[in-house]
């Protein structure tokens, strides 16, 4: 499910797209994952899981992610802004 | 023919300079941007860089710390400090220079009297700022395409032959920093003599063969890494290395390169075989072909029974002999390795009666499918050089018996740096709990608070000095302690934070996501559990300290007083107001 096609990338797009990465890793249903919540408050947090939804992150979005964004105490809305940045920052990269 | 490292080679700098000689095609190579070096342009670099080191002032037994993201380049650096009888000081790279990062270098740095760092060009700088008085070298400045333009002069800058100065194999190496906490972290002191005999042990543990092909994915800063790959190169062996978010990221990936480069050695610590489970679905398998693979070898951190029998039977349709999986156990203090399952040997899980092994310290033998059964995976027998035994209430314990698992040989250290050396007789204490039957190790617990997560230790001290800067605590205070794993439950080890809250009034949850988050950047993003406790809740000794693993006893006994709310790491937090 890419999320670069042209004019598809709004911002409400990345974060419903990350809550499915988020929710499909953490095997937790996507309903309780609100813009609110911190990725460190959802269940069982490891490292490797949150490798594996960075991984998940660059290949959607055709990006490179850094993991460590995802717990620097941010919530769900601001990694989706970040992710935001960065597609647009890529995208200008290609134009 | 085995390949060991030839027998009259006793340092570390003539064991690159034997390498290049006698197998100047072999090749160092990484995954992915398939960037490869032979033994003999690895030499070449390295003679390059000891001279350039050694006209920046870097003299015999000087430590050099290395900070190299890129294998291939760490390795060259690696050859360069050997070449120029310095000692060498890996640490590892942190994409950002994080506080945690920057606290333990400094720590690091003057525990070991470093004052030279070789560091990736764009670290350079912001480095030489973060910490004065520390000489850094780029890397360029050592093995760059240009490095020749700053040679003063003398030597001829295309490699000049020069032989390594006499180390001799009682002096030091290298300094390995990957046990003790940030604050007080704990050089490992090797020799050439125990790095070199730590390298025999490998290869003889492993069988190392000429034509084997070794790939790992480990950090050259973590010791599994390193001497696993240096051991590779003394035998004449070709390594390819991947960075870890390689391996973690793209698993599927990474294992179809794994099968092209025909790997027959693959090193790995039981969270990287759970990862390629969870990776790589079994109608996927076919599409790989792991005939080639002779040993993956299993260490660095503590082994499920289930893991090993699930990971045979998901990859035997691609060809993986299920006598390949090899656990093993090891650590810093003795290089690397101290015990193998022979090679060629299947895996062996010895069933225990739990409640026995609990409360008697005595490995009683039980039917595998008793209701109190816990399966112990065996790490096999001493590797050739090595000894091990167990020792209960200071004596040495017998068969079967739970004690401290202590370890002595060849490649064993003398004593951390600038602390007193082992007692005579050089037992090393390992500070993990196991025991023996018939020879073979089996590894049951760990007797000093720390706790292993993604192949790294994790230290409470450390996530206790994290959460206590954390706003809406009564004084700051707060403790942590590590929870272990419920056999009965499924419960996986993990670290719990008690803290005394400000106040007691609801709600709690914004100060336990605040304390969740502020431990999860400590421990790579793993969640913990938060107990809060009203004023005065954590329970000190007459004297102030905080008794910790009382406090841990009550807690997982359901019996510790003034708990205001106990989130677990399973549990969500409800961090809206």
């Amino acid at each position: 499910m890419g999320l670069s096609m042209a004019g598809q990338l709004t911002h409400q797009a990345v974060s419903h797209a990350l809550k499915g990465i988020v929710a499909r890793v953490l095997q937790i249903p996507e309903s309780t994952i609100t813009d609110d919540a911190r990725i460190t408050d959802l269940s069982l947090v490891e490292s490797i899981k949150l490798l594996r939804i960075a991984g998940r992150i660059e290949r959607t979005f055709g990006i490179e992610f850094d993991n460590e964004v995802l717990f620097r105490t941010g919530t769900l809305s601001e990694v989706a802004d970040e992710i935001y940045r960065l597609c647009v920052q890529e995208r200008e990269k290609v134009a | 023919m085995s390949a060991l490292v030839p027998a009259g080679v006793r340092t570390l700098g003539e064991m690159f300079v034997r390498a290049s000689e006698s197998h100047p095609g072999q090749v160092v190579g990484t995954f992915f941007p398939g960037r490869c070096l032979t033994f003999h342009e690895l030499v070449r670099d390295g003679r390059l860089a000891a001279a350039r080191l050694r006209s920046l002032g870097v003299e015999p037994a000087t430590p050099v710390a290395v900070l190299l993201q890129s294998p291939v380049d760490f390795l060259r650096i690696t050859g360069g400090i050997a070449l120029a009888g310095a000692v060498m000081v890996p640490l590892a790279v942190s994409t950002g220079f994080t506080k945690a990062f920057l606290s333990r270098m400094r720590h690091v740095l003057a525990d070991s009297g470093t004052r030279f760092a070789v560091i990736d060009d764009p670290y350079a700088e912001p480095l030489a700022e973060l910490v004065p008085g520390l000489r850094v070298v780029p890397l360029s400045r050592l093995a760059g395409p240009y490095a020749h333009l700053l040679d003063d002069g003398d030597s001829d800058g295309d490699g000049g032959v020069m032989e390594p100065p006499q180390a001799g194999d009682d002096d030091l190496a290298l300094i390995q920093y990957t046990s003790g906490s940030t604050s007080a972290p704990r050089g490992v002191a090797l020799t050439h003599r125990n790095v070199l005999a730590g390298l025999r042990a490998i290869q003889r543990g492993v069988d190392a063969r000429a034509g084997d092909v070794t790939c790992h994915w480990l950090p050259l800063s973590h010791d599994m890494g390193l001497f696993s790959t240096l051991a590779a190169i003394g035998g004449g062996i070709a390594v390819h290395v991947s960075a870890p978010q390689d391996f973690i990221k793209r698993p599927d990936d990474w294992l179809r390169r794994f099968c092209d480069l025909r790997a027959t050695v693959y090193l790995g610590p039981a969270f990287g075989y759970g990862h390629l489970l969870d990776s790589v679905p079994p109608e996927d398998v076919p599409g790989f072909d792991l005939s080639a693979v002779r040993v993956m070898l299993n260490g660095a951190e503590p082994i499920a029974p289930e893991l090993i029998t699930a990971f045979q039977e998901r990859f035997a349709p691609a060809g993986l002999d299920p006598r390949a999986m090899t656990p093993c156990y090891g650590l810093a203090e003795a290089t690397l390795a101290v015990t193998f399952t022979p090679v060629g040997q299947e895996a062996r899980v010895d069933w225990v009666d739990r409640d026995v092994l609990n409360d008697a310290g005595r490995a009683e033998p039980a039917d595998r499918g008793a209701l109190a059964a816990r399966g112990i995976v065996s790490c096999g027998v001493p590797a050739p050089g090595v000894e091990v035994r167990i020792v209960k209430d200071g004596v040495e314990a017998g068969e079967r018996a739970v004690g401290d698992i202590e370890v002595r040989g060849e490649p064993v250290m003398r004593g951390y740096h600038g602390q007193a050396p082992l007692p005579a007789g050089g037992w090393c204490p390992t500070g993990d709990l196991g025991y023996l039957a018939g020879s073979a190790l089996h590894v049951t617990g760990r007797r000093k608070e720390m706790i292993i997560l993604g192949g790294r230790n994790h230290y409470p001290e450390d996530v206790e000095a994290r959460v206590r800067r954390v706003a809406g605590l009564y004084r700051g205070r707060a403790v942590a302690v590590v929870l272990p794993a419920g056999h009965g439950t499924g419960r996986p080890e993990r670290i719990a934070v008690l803290a005394e809250a400000a106040t007691a009034r609801p709600p709690h949850g914004p100060l336990v996501s605040d304390l969740r988050a502020a431990a999860a950047g400590e421990l790579g993003g793993a969640s913990v559990d938060v107990v809060l406790l009203g004023r005065g809740g954590l329970l000190r000794t007459t004297s102030g300290k905080f008794q910790r693993l009382l406090m841990r006893d009550r807690l997982l006994a359901g019996t510790l007083d003034r708990v205001l709310e106990h989130v677990t790491a399973e549990e969500r937090v409800r961090s809206a107001a």
